[in-house]
């Protein structure tokens, strides 16, 4: 790339982020409630947080015996959200109607938001965030393939960045006016398609692999969770 | 190059990539005490007693004794001698350093009823009569079944947790997450996790301690029985083996053919908890009379 054209694209890019951002301060008052209503949604979770961070997760009343509550629940039912996001793909493509591609880029939106969700639940709740760090090689050690966890961790991030990287593009080209480019874009939402299954797949097999939970230990786990997604 | 000329440009080059190089390596070297050299285990070591030091006031020794060749422990427990008196439970909260608030206790002891067998369904671990052993029950303490084929290990993201040479999984207190994927793999309810920050007494803790067992840990992370890893691999019993009123436990090497641990799997009637899992317990359970 010359450079030029390489400050030239960091200037058009730039003029995307500040011009989203134009877009997204200016609303009615029904808009500003709302977001001033999610905002103190979000202050009030944030200092539960820190309380959970100053005394422990014993906080949450989980206990021993049930030492998996309503994070991991939520966890996993929004990676359901985000799977049946992408799946809303399928009709678009497998019946070449145009109408419902439009909805795609909505599809990818929500299961970003959806993602990003997952893997907050996932970091409150850890007993010790502060060594999330562990999980990353080089400089943690990630236990793959023989932990279903890592396998999670690995997938819900690709997951994350591929949805991020086809929206940013859409999102990018419609904002400079012009079409998104077809070589790029559809290989990648198509991708996203199995990925999606392969999330919610990867989920179920967490609960799945466990033989101490009979109730869980169930080959039906995963085709039950993908059902649910569709529905 | 000789002394007197002046570093080149390239030497210098050279030298600030190796450097950097270095540092990088040193960071991505190993951390946990899986994998630490012996060497480097020693400085962990003397870190973790001057941090103890700092927190408790008092020297706390820690040891790094590694497995012993020629040992695998495993223990045993006559289910109809135990009289559910619960001292195994304290000796064990004594001896590893658990916390007493929030409690933790590695030992569960399950009431069961004689009519139905071993049956976790029908368990009750709160049992709380004036006076042991009740009429028509006999009980059933469970600890950390120091399994051949640990489910716990395999699903540790972060490979914190292992089985030793000599047969004892054990925890990295300092590398564990608590993310509590092992408390759901355990078939056996054995490990505990620090909900709070655990609270000991100061003139209660235990000043004889192992780097892989009953050192005081922080919290959010898991712990759990390490068949006393501090007194076994010094060549004595654990604690709830001393305590027990009954003659209850009995602990030693598998691969001794001597040891009564063998006497007992090759004469006595011996079962181990959820077999059809393939766990692979060196716990057994025996009924010697």
């Amino acid at each position: 790339m010359q450079p030029e054209s390489a400050v030239n694209s960091i200037r058009l890019f730039s003029g995307f982020a500040r011009g989203s951002l134009k877009l997204i301060l200016r609303g009615n008052r029904i808009y500003w409630t709302w977001l001033a209503f999610l905002g103190a949604l979000i202050v009030s979770g944030a200092l539960a947080y820190s309380q959970q961070v100053q005394i422990g997760l014993g906080l949450t009343a989980m206990r021993d015996q049930v030492s998996w509550g309503f994070y991991i629940g939520n966890f996993t039912f929004l990676v359901g959200v985000a799977a049946a996001a992408v799946v809303l793909v399928i009709p678009a493509y497998v019946y070449n109607w145009k109408p419902i591609r439009e909805i795609v880029i909505y599809g990818e939106l929500l299961a970003i938001s959806a993602i990003t969700m997952c893997l907050l639940f996932v970091l409150v709740d850890i007993g010790r965030p502060d060594r999330f760090w562990h999980l990353i090689p080089p400089f943690g050690f990630l236990n793959f393939p023989s932990s279903i966890l890592a396998w999670d961790v690995l997938v819900l991030n690709l997951y994350f960045v591929l949805n991020l990287s086809v929206a940013t593009h859409i999102l990018y080209r419609a904002f400079h006016g012009k079409p998104y480019i077809k070589k790029l874009v559809v290989p990648l939402v198509l991708l996203s398609v199995p990925m999606a299954v392969g999330i919610h797949t990867v989920t179920a097999f967490l609960l799945n692999g466990l033989a101490a939970r009979p109730y869980w230990n169930s080959s039906i786990l995963a085709p039950q969770f993908l059902a649910s997604a569709f529905f | 190059m000789s002394d007197t000329e002046k570093p080149s440009r390239r030497m210098f080059t050279a030298s600030a990539t190796a450097a950097f190089a270095g540092m990088v390596l040193t960071a991505c070297g190993p951390k946990r005490l899986y994998e630490v050299p012996k060497q480097k285990l020693k400085t962990s070591i003397a870190e973790m007693e001057r941090r103890y030091k700092e927190q408790f006031g008092k020297d706390i020794e820690v040891s790094d004794q590694g497995p012993l060749p020629g040992v695998h422990f495993a223990y045993a427990l006559d289910i109809s001698r135990c009289i559910g008196c619960r001292r195994c439970v304290y000796a064990c909260v004594a001896e590893n350093n658990q916390s007493r608030d929030p409690q933790i206790q590695w030992i569960r002891v399950f009431s069961m009823e004689k009519e139905k067998g071993v049956d976790f369904t029908h368990a009750d671990p709160y049992y709380n009569p004036p006076k042991v052993p009740e009429e028509g029950h006999f009980y059933v303490p469970v600890s950390c079944q120091q399994c051949e084929n640990p489910p716990c290990t395999k699903v540790c993201p972060t490979g914190a947790t292992w089985a030793e040479k000599d047969g004892i999984v054990v925890i990295d207190y300092d590398w564990c997450i608590g993310c509590r994927y092992c408390m759901a793999a355990c078939p056996y309810g054995a490990r505990h996790f620090n909900w709070k920050a655990p609270t000991i007494p100061e003139n209660e803790i235990n000043t004889q301690t192992h780097y892989l067992g009953n050192r005081p840990r922080p919290k959010g992370v898991v712990e759990k029985c390490t068949f006393c890893i501090q007194r076994a691999r010094e060549g004595r019993y654990p604690a709830c083996v001393e305590v027990c009123p009954v003659g209850a436990r009995k602990f030693g090497n598998l691969l001794d053919p001597d040891s009564e641990i063998r006497y007992i799997i090759e004469h006595k009637r011996v079962l181990v908890l959820k077999e059809e899992l393939n766990t692979v317990p060196r716990f057994f359970y025996f009924y010697a009379t």
